[in-house]
């Protein structure tokens, strides 16, 4: 097992109150799988890759739980030691618009060479031609080394950022809307980068999106979150050709699609106030299923397959 | 997203500095309130700058608070007026009048002066005769004899005089004074003898307020009640005086003690708050207007007419403020007025500069396009959209400039540009410092005034500040 | 009855300086023609830079063309001033991308919508009231009167941006420009917006130009569908059969490039158009697609191909289609 979460709950304090962004996630991951987490804005699925890799923001609350990578438990780890020792090198991140924060003034051969620099202590000669190595694993020309980032397509730039995040080689990334500011055809062609290096480097990756139909094309897991929580979770097969929860269910009825023709669903209403989230089950107040029993209490944990998890009263015991 | 001002307000009163500002504010405005009902607008040029006026106040004397902290009783000022009078007739008509005063300090006065007001007279001039009875029971006789001067030229009877200004003595300055009191000295006291001369070094009232020591020193005051006689001989029965005064110079006066000319400087300096409030309200209000105006068009409008108001205004903003306002005060005259023009002509161009940065900014946002693609006019779209998202920032730099504008004419009537007929703290910043207020010690003279700008300036300071974080959201606390 | 828009080789360039003293046209428009009939909602897809946001702003004329010729309704508008535009501003409306600054936040939603009527000269308040009352209903924002007063922080992206459906409705238009109008808005919510402006559509026979870079809302809204490359249009046609037997190359690598949701995705490779799209200050000779097309021939280099109808109701501009058909300047440009 690569990773495996328990348990885990972040909070923030805000003027308003305090926001239950991560309220008691489980997942786990094997090397060379990759995960989808799906879910809509103000779900709690960039908390949570901020709460892997301990990316902080000032006003956090509560973080507790426990993150387990290769064996080895992350969440006693001291903020420093982390840094040292996790970042790029066990875990590294592909921000959402990451490209946009590569450093203008500097070319972007340096800026890949830092993680080896600075985390491996390596010198500037040896790291370079790792980076070309690793630039050629992406599929970037080797004179590439030599750009600034204004001189790069959107495309080449989120080469280079995915190359920063490879060069340590750790076993897992974490990418997060990593192809929202790329157009279609770019989007493709990252798509098919991220397919070749989880085959042949055998990387587990999570994949965060609010597009399902983006995460089919890498996840051999997905786990849809609502409200701070994993509603449902399971293979791509089994999340997408036969959803259990409803939130799911319309989620990919209200998916827009190329190649068929179906009349397309809505969810009425909007994401619920994490500060004063709904009484039991989050989702009852949007749920074309709710039942009394979902506003009273929250939705037990079902397993209605081998291998697929539901938060939610339709699969559960009611006498528990 | 959105300006709430139930929000603004909140954040604005969170912190004690914006408090305090306000406050501050609140105690100027009423302080300002006070002296525009109670003083006339021409309280310069009819008050202020007439040393008649000041002329019976000592000069450059200290507060009289300052006494809490000394223990030595520094004489109190005392004017003793009196308009009754006893008509007696012992072969020549007289009028006696009569004050007493008690005397209780532990030092000599500053100085002491006698006047009369409103004399007439249908034949000679009348002479007056003043008599000091002290308390010792000696009497100086004959203190000071004045002879009432004959009118100039032809004349008819009635001559009325001394109506608008008395006639005043200063018996310091008096030379019959000097000798009445060297004779009173021989007189009174067997062994002294001091000479006219010697009486005029050391000023009289040494003498008259004094009693000798042993061996012959006038170190002692004579404490007690002292009882003074005015007898008017007139040489006519209509003869007349209105009213008597007789000034004994106290060392400390009123609440901010006297400058060199005997000014009350709690009253300049009360006068002095309107006029601050006064000049910084208006140069900066008017100040902020233009610059907003022209930053808006030109920010919004661009083409050449940004063009043309971006050089002018980077030729104005780069332009040394003080020497330029200096030289055009110099020019153009030491008038409130002209002030106020220069320092808004040359004051603009900062903040337009500003402003079309913002509205550069603001012009980008999708609902401006929005509007022009309903048909909205460049002017609505300034008015409308681009001026309330600017307003704030304006406002504050509104408040941020009343205090520049302040001490830009301070520092200018400290350098003797100012306008002479508005007595402001700058003014008497100035007046103090030419009088060398600094090394003779005259403290009251010279921190007043200074603090006060000070704290004038503060206080918007202060607001401004407070405002801050609600103009400019990333500065606003997480609470 | 004319159709309301009618494109003719319609060039729209706008200026951007390079190094100190050079300014270079950015082709962003160059040479599209087409019609929009009456009631027609024609899909604008293509990817960034391709033109078609200059091509929707320069319908409405908020950019002027610079060369080619812009008809609405007949009237040809394409050098008009914008002082003698005030009766398309009536006729022609705009809805934004971005529904959190295409609405004033400093303005209540009343203000918001009462401005277009005032700006028109609807001088009675109360008529204004009842005008913006029955905008809202009709995007069914309810309870109407509780929206009015609100200010546009306190709604959600999805309420926000029928705000701005309201607006563009409240002059009652004959033609909307809807950019990219759900693009920004939750995955979940799309669609039900998408279906009211396909309802408002209907109640008022509308024409829309429904401009996005999601081919697969496409079918949702609109009958029509034309793909849009580095200033050109490439292909155009009914919805479902460009989508279902896509003509173009570069069509049928977008299409191929967007995922549906299917676990099987992840065992294949997609096919990619390879490279990246080139810029519009210098586009390649010839047809633009060239240098990306696994299906270019040696004349592709040479000659750019224009946009024929190659069967009814169905264009595209490729030589694979028609190999005579060379692009040619039109009359009528601005030097």
């Amino acid at each position: 097992m690569l990773l495996q979460i328990s348990d885990l709950y972040m909070s923030y304090l805000t003027i308003r109150g305090e926001v239950r962004a991560v309220d008691g996630i489980n997942l786990s991951l094997e090397s060379g799988e990759a995960l989808g987490i799906v879910g809509e804005s103000g779900c709690g699925k960039t908390s949570l890759s901020l709460g892997i890799t301990r990316l902080l923001p000032e006003n956090v609350s509560t973080f507790k739980g426990s993150i387990v990578l290769q064996g080895q438990e992350l969440m006693g780890i001291p903020r420093d030691r982390f840094r040292r020792e996790v970042n790029w090198k066990k875990i590294s991140m592909v921000f959402q618009g990451a490209m946009n924060s590569l450093n203008p003034v500097v070319k972007v051969g340096p800026q890949v060479a830092e993680p080896l620099i600075i985390h491996m202590g390596m010198k500037k000669e040896h790291a370079k031609p790792k980076v070309i190595e690793i630039f050629e694993t992406v599929g970037l020309p080797e004179e590439t080394y030599d750009r600034y980032p204004h001189e790069l397509s959107g495309g080449m730039k989120q080469r280079v950022v995915i190359a920063m995040a490879l060069i340590l080689n750790p076993p897992l990334i974490i990418l997060d809307e990593p192809t929202s500011a790329l157009d279609v055809s770019i989007q493709a062609q990252t798509m098919n980068l991220l397919k070749r290096l989880k085959k042949e480097r055998h990387i587990g990756m999570i994949f965060i999106t609010h597009d399902i139909a983006l995460s089919s094309d890498i996840s051999d897991k997905m786990a849809v979150m609502y409200g701070g929580h994993i509603v449902e979770m399971g293979s791509a097969e089994q999340v997408i050709l036969s959803p259990k929860h409803p939130y799911t269910q319309k989620l990919l009825a209200s998916t827009p699609r190329l190649r068929s023709f179906s009349q397309p669903d809505f969810i009425p209403g909007a994401p619920p106030d994490l500060v004063n989230p709904p009484t039991g089950c989050n989702f009852h107040p949007r749920c074309h299923m709710a039942m009394d029993i979902c506003r009273e209490r929250d939705p037990p944990t079902c397993y209605p397959e081998e291998g697929q998890r539901v938060e939610c009263w339709l699969y559960g015991d009611k006498d528990e | 997203m959105g300006f709430n001002t139930r929000d603004a307000l909140s954040e604005f009163w969170a912190s004690t500095i914006s408090k305090l500002g306000v406050a501050l504010i609140i105690l100027l405005f009423a302080i300002s309130a006070y002296v525009l009902i109670s003083y006339p607008t021409n309280f310069g040029t009819q008050f202020w700058n007439r040393p008649q006026h000041w002329a019976d106040n000592p000069k450059s004397v200290p507060p009289t608070w300052v006494q809490y902290f000394t223990s030595v009783q520094k004489p109190k000022h005392q004017i003793l007026e009196t308009d009754f009078y006893t008509e007696r007739n012992r072969g020549i008509r007289t009028l006696e009048f009569t004050v007493s005063f008690n005397y209780r300090a532990d030092e000599l006065p500053q100085f002491t002066s006698f006047s009369i007001s409103k004399l007439t007279h249908w034949a000679d001039p009348p002479i007056i005769r003043l008599n000091l009875e002290r308390p010792d029971g000696k009497k100086i006789e004959d203190l000071l004899v004045i002879p009432i001067p004959y009118p100039s030229g032809n004349y008819t009877p009635p001559i009325v005089k001394y109506v608008e200004s008395p006639y005043r003595v200063f018996l310091p300055g008096s030379s019959a004074v000097h000798n009445a009191i060297s004779s009173f000295l021989r007189k009174e006291f067997d062994n002294i003898a001091v000479t006219p001369l010697e009486v005029a070094a050391s000023g009289p009232e040494k003498y008259i307020f004094g009693v000798p020591d042993s061996e012959g020193s006038f170190k002692d005051i004579l404490k007690g009640r002292y009882e003074l006689e005015v007898v008017v001989e007139t040489f006519d029965d209509r003869d007349t005086v209105e009213s008597v005064k007789f000034v004994v110079g106290g060392k400390v006066y009123g609440f901010m003690g006297t400058d060199v000319l005997g000014r009350d400087l709690s009253v300049g300096l009360l006068f002095g708050f309107p006029v601050a409030l006064f000049i910084g309200f208006i140069t900066s209000t008017i100040t902020t207007v233009i610059g907003a105006v022209m930053g808006i068009t030109s920010g919004y409008m661009g083409g050449k007419l940004d063009t043309l108001i971006q050089r002018i205004s980077d030729i104005l903003n780069n332009l040394p403020q003080l020497p330029i306002l200096i030289f055009l005060v110099f020019i153009l005259g030491q008038n409130i007025w002209n002030i106020i023009g220069v320092l808004i002509f040359f004051g603009w161009s900062g903040l337009t500069i500003l402003i079309r940065s913002m509205v550069l900014q603001a012009k980008e946002e999708q609902f401006i396009e929005a509007s022009v693609a309903v048909g909205a006019s460049s002017r609505w779209i300034m008015a409308r959209h681009i001026f309330p998202q600017v307003a704030p920032f304006i406002f504050t730099q509104m408040i941020f400039y009343t205090p520049a504008a302040i001490l830009a004419e301070a520092a200018l009537s400290f350098l003797g540009l100012g306008d002479p007929s508005l007595p402001t703290w700058g003014q008497i910043l100035e007046r103090g410092y030419r009088s060398g207020a600094i090394f003779l010690g005259y403290w009251w003279w010279i921190v007043p005034p200074g603090l006060l700008i000070v704290l004038t300036a503060l206080c918007f300071v202060f607001i401004a500040q407070g405002l801050e974080p609600v103009v400019n959201p990333r500065l606003r606390r997480m609470r | 009855m004319s159709d309301i828009l009618e494109l003719e080789n319609l060039r729209m360039y706008y200026y951007v300086r390079q190094g100190f003293f050079k300014t270079v046209p950015v082709k962003a428009v160059d040479g599209v023609s087409f019609k929009l009939p009456r009631g027609e909602i024609l899909a604008l897809v293509g990817e960034s830079g391709c033109g078609k946001t200059s091509l929707g702003r320069t319908t409405l004329r908020l950019l002027e063309p610079v060369g080619g010729k812009l008809l609405f309704n007949g009237k040809d508008i394409t050098h008009d001033k914008q002082k003698d535009l005030m009766w398309l501003r009536k006729q022609a409306q705009i809805i934004f991308q971005d529904p959190y600054s295409s609405i004033n936040p400093f303005m209540n939603i009343h203000q918001i919508l009462e401005e277009p009527l005032i700006i028109h000269k609807v001088e009675d308040p109360k008529a204004r009231e009842e005008m913006i009352h029955r905008s809202l209903e009709e995007v069914r924002l309810f309870p109407v009167e509780e929206i009015v007063r609100k200010y546009p922080h306190m709604l959600s992206g999805g309420q926000r941006q029928r705000v701005t459906f309201a607006r563009a409705l409240l002059l009652d238009p004959i033609y909307i420009v809807a950019d990219e109008p759900v693009s920004k808005i939750d995955a979940s919510s799309r669609v039900e917006l998408l279906r009211v402006l396909s309802n408002l559509q209907k109640i008022h026979n509308l024409s829309i130009l429904y401009i996005t870079h999601d081919i697969s809302t496409a079918k949702y809204v609109s009958n029509k569908l034309a793909v849009m490359y580095v200033g050109k249009m490439v292909e155009k046609g009914r919805v479902l059969k460009v989508t279902e037997e896509p003509m173009h190359p570069y069509t049928q690598g977008l299409i191929s490039s967007v995922p549906d949701p299917d676990p099987n995705n992840r065992h294949e490779f997609r096919s990619v158009i390879p490279g990246e799209p080139p810029n519009a200050i210098n586009p390649p000779t010839g047809c633009r697609f060239h240098t990306r097309c696994s299906h270019a021939m040696p004349i592709c280099k040479e000659k750019e191909p224009k946009l024929v109808e190659v069967e009814p109701d169905r264009f595209t501009a490729c030589f694979l289609y028609h190999k005579e058909s060379v692009e040619e300047e039109g009359p009528g440009e601005k030097s």
